[in-house]
């Protein structure tokens, strides 16, 4: 099994948002002031994984990332309507990037439809837990990956 | 046919997905009333069925319909079997890719990508189709 770590999932996050918005994010540092109202969900699974990611967001993140995206400004879209179909859009683009990381190039990569939720439930026994928080201009995304492996059920 | 008379499809359940390519599209004089939209395969192949298309712009992901499954479709209609599709998304098994290569499609989108990847592809493929 290939490693996945915090600093890789932070990493691929990253270069991710660059890409598709032109954010440049950060690691957070007061992850505790972090008030997000804005949450996703989708499954993967590969190899002897079957795993969660969720995706939290504060308004003005998801703002950003929207108005990033459609090269408008932050006040001409909607938190709520872009925002949300974009949050959803990221968690798909980053299953794909977990997905290659665990190495999808040579082996089936099996990724759900991404949903909205309405909070990130807490971690699940015998899951391994992956969670990193990003900043931007004081907004911030917060990426957690509850990873189960089939092997260890 | 010019970039500007083409009709472009794009096939994608994400709205701000559709968007974004919409917008690239725009960039390469694509005018609006020459790009149409569907929200996954099946919408799609009602779509291509009844309007003279281009070029397809195909997730695979999607509620319904899979861009795969609407791939298999057309090009088992012989009036559909030779529609230019481009793949946007975020496979990266080789083995499926080299799959996608045998049913015709002509090109290929990493996601996450920028505008310009997608308008330099938009401009390549309309070059190619003239």
């Amino acid at each position: 099994m290939n490693a996945l770590t915090e600093g890789k999932v932070m990493e691929l996050t990253c270069s991710i948002l660059e890409n598709m918005a032109f954010m440049m994010l950060e690691e957070a540092v007061d992850v505790d002031a972090m008030e997000p109202t804005f949450h996703t969900r989708i499954e993967y699974a590969i190899d002897q994984e079957a795993s969660e990611v969720f995706l939290s967001a504060t308004t003005g993140f998801l703002e950003e990332l929207a108005s990033g995206m459609l090269s408008a400004e932050p006040e001409d879209v909607s938190a709520g309507e872009e925002g949300l179909q974009a949050l959803q859009e990221l968690s798909n683009v980053i299953v794909g990037e977990i997905g290659r990381a665990l190495g999808a190039e040579s082996t089936p990569l099996i990724v759900g439809l991404p949903e909205v939720i309405y909070d990130i439930p807490t971690q699940k026994e015998g899951t391994e837990c992956l969670d990193c928080v990003l900043d931007s201009m004081g907004e911030t995304l917060r990426v957690l990956v509850h990873r189960s492996h089939l092997a260890e059920r | 046919m010019t970039t500007a008379d083409a009709n472009i499809l794009i096939v994608d359940d994400s709205a701000i997905i559709r968007k974004y390519i919409r917008l690239a599209a725009s960039r390469v004089g694509l005018t609006d009333e020459h790009v149409h939209e569907a929200e996954n395969g099946q919408v799609a192949l009602d779509y291509v069925s009844s309007h003279p298309i281009d070029i397809v712009f195909l997730d695979l992901n999607m509620p319904v319909m899979d861009g795969e499954a609407f791939l298999r479709c057309i090009r088992a209609k012989e009036e559909l079997a030779e529609l230019p599709v481009v793949l946007v998304s975020t496979e990266c098994n080789e083995k499926r890719l080299q799959g996608f290569k045998g049913l015709g499609v002509i090109g290929y989108l990493h996601k996450p990508f920028q505008p310009e990847q997608l308008r330099e592809l938009i401009d390549r493929i309309m070059r190619g189709l003239k």
